[in-house]
C-alpha cells in the first residue's frame, strides 16, 4: 500500500488494517506450528496448550508493537456514536460468519461420525484437534469479516 | 404496483458552518463531542446521526432542527 493511500486513511481505519494484519500474522503462526505438531506421534493436549499460549503471547506483543507504530505515544481517538454503530453492524456480519463456521464444523463432525460408522474410515474429521483448529479458523474468519465490514462502512457510508 | 417511498435525510451543515464564521469541521466536531470523520460523514449524508446528536448540532448553530436536517422523499 502506497504512502499516499495510507496517509489518506483515518486513524481508526489504520488501526483496523493493523488488526487485520495482526490476525493474519497470528493465524499464520498458529497454523504453521499446528501443522508441524500434527506430524508428532505423541501429540497431546499439553503441546497444543503450549502452542495456544505462545500464540496468545505473540498476539499481545504484536498488538503492542502495532499500536506503537500506528498511534505512537498519542492517545487513541475516543470512539463516538458512529464508531459504535459501525462496530455493531460489523459485529452482525461477524456473527453470521462465526455461525456459518460453527455449523460447518458441526456438519463435519456429524458427517465424519457417519463415514466412520459406515465405512470404518480412519478418524479424519472427528479428532478433537481438527475440531479445535476448525473452530480457531471460524473465529479468525469472523474477526476478519468484522474488520472488513468496518472498513467498508467507514469508506462507503453506514 | 406502486413503489414504496423511502426517505433520504439531507442537511445544511456545510452552509451553516460557513455562516457561523467559517467554522471548521474539527471545531464543530469538538463542540458536539464526535470525531471530525463523523462530521464529514454526516455532512456527506453517509451517516444518519442519532436524534441526540442532531439536536446538539442544531443547538451549536442556534437554529431549529428542521433547518439543519430535511427529509426528502425518493421513489424506488
Amino acid at each position: 500500500m502506497s504512502y499516499k493511500i495510507w496517509s489518506s486513511l483515518s486513524n481508526r481505519e489504520k488501526n483496523i488494517i493493523g488488526a487485520m494484519a495482526l490476525d493474519g500474522a497470528v493465524t499464520l503462526y498458529y497454523f504453521s506450528h499446528a501443522m508441524a505438531l500434527d506430524g508428532e506421534p505423541n501429540l497431546n493436549s499439553l503441546a497444543m496448550g503450549v502452542l495456544v499460549g505462545k500464540t496468545i503471547g505473540l498476539a499481545i506483543i504484536l498488538a503492542i508493537i502495532l499500536h506503537l507504530i500506528i498511534n505512537g505515544h498519542k492517545d487513541t481517538e475516543k470512539a463516538d456514536e458512529r464508531d459504535g454503530a459501525i462496530e455493531g453492524k460489523a459485529n452482525t456480519t461477524a456473527y453470521v460468519v462465526l455461525l456459518l463456521g460453527v455449523v460447518i464444523v458441526m456438519g463435519g463432525v456429524l458427517m465424519g461420525s457417519w463415514f466412520d460408522a459406515t465405512f470404518s474410515l480412519n478418524h479424519i474429521i472427528n479428532t478433537p484437534f481438527f475440531v479445535f483448529h476448525a473452530l480457531v479458523l471460524s473465529i479468525t474468519a469472523s474477526d476478519f469479516a468484522k474488520h472488513t465490514a468496518q472498513l467498508v462502512f467507514y469508506r462507503q457510508g453506514y | 404496483m406502486a413503489k414504496a417511498p423511502t426517505c433520504n435525510i439531507r442537511n445544511t451543515i456545510r452552509s451553516l458552518r460557513f455562516h457561523a464564521g467559517e467554522m471548521t469541521q474539527a471545531e464543530l466536531a469538538e463542540k458536539i463531542g464526535v470525531t471530525r470523520q463523523t462530521v464529514l460523514a454526516i455532512e456527506a449524508a453517509k451517516y444518519p446521526p442519532s436524534l441526540e446528536l442532531a439536536f446538539r448540532i442544531a443547538e451549536v448553530f442556534n437554529v431549529p432542527l428542521g433547518e439543519v436536517f430535511m427529509r426528502e422523499k425518493v421513489e424506488i
